[in-house]
């Protein structure tokens, strides 16, 4: 690789945290970002501190909305949800959708987190969305 | 010399989940620059509409507090509109205010009536320039 090859100034992290037991609460969750410029989701990351214990599935997944798209009326970013009764504090690497056209933002475009299931006990969750600004 | 310096932009969010936009104490500082940066442009979306609430962009230095410091909106962001439908703010015309030095911070500052309000999520826009 060429060492004058720029580094890519439009790559940016975007943290979203849903503290101690609001991640309990289903009200928390919703849209955490509006694009004021066009960008594409490159990569998405979760962990939580504490994991449900509800008996049956307790998933997340992040959603791209458009217009006046409200929750759970988006595009599904991730080929499958992130298991919240997964072992706490192990990130899970999201899967990108391979529609790779609603993996791009423009402006006024939101991400959106969307649980189901019963949050009992899910606590800390953390979602970091990687993002590069494309114009 | 053959690597130009290109000025990195990104986007940071406030995000008050749930009820939170109904309570003033929820509203304040989200951002503190480690680095010299402008603000470029915000936008605003909400779950649901307040009874009047209104929303403020502020720059905060030294040891200012909230609503002290200088607003970087020509008008507020009107939180009784329309429910899911993303507002830009307008950014105001006194350019000096939108430039942030390290330990300058963003906050955001509540006017009006909350009452209602939910599921607020604010973005904005910098450029970082040093």
């Amino acid at each position: 690789m060429s060492g004058n090859q720029p580094v890519d100034s439009r790559v940016f992290q975007l943290v979203h945290a849903l503290d101690g037991t609001s991640a309990a609460t289903a009200a928390d969750y919703g849209k955490f970002f509006v694009a004021c410029k066009k960008c594409v989701v490159r990569s998405i990351r979760e962990v939580h501190t504490v994991k449900g214990s509800d008996g049956s599935a307790v998933t997340l997944m992040i959603e791209r909305l458009q217009g006046t798209e409200t929750s759970g009326n988006g595009d599904d970013l991730l080929t499958s949800a992130f298991n919240l009764k997964g072992t706490a504090e192990t990130v899970q690497s999201g899967t990108l959708t391979t529609t790779v056209a609603d993996l791009i933002l423009t402006a006024g475009d939101r991400l959106n987190l969307v649980d189901t299931g019963v949050l009992t006990a899910v606590d800390g969750v953390c979602v970091t969305v990687e993002l590069q600004q494309i114009n | 010399m053959n690597n130009p310096k290109v000025p990195w932009r990104f986007q940071v969010s406030a995000v008050l989940p749930g009820t939170g936009p109904a309570s003033a104490g929820n509203y304040g500082k989200f951002f503190v620059a480690n680095k010299k940066c402008v603000v470029k442009s915000v936008k605003a979306v909400w779950t649901t509409a307040s009874t009047s609430g209104t929303l403020q962009l502020q720059r905060l230095q030294g040891t200012e507090a909230k609503a002290s410091g200088d607003d970087l909106l020509s008008s507020t962001i009107d939180l009784s509109g329309t429910a899911e439908t993303v507002n830009s703010g307008t950014l105001t015309t006194t350019v000096a205010y939108l430039i942030l030095t390290a330990g300058d911070r963003l906050c955001l500052e509540n006017g009006g009536t909350l009452t209602s309000g939910a599921g607020l999520c604010v973005t904005v826009e910098l450029e970082q320039v040093d």
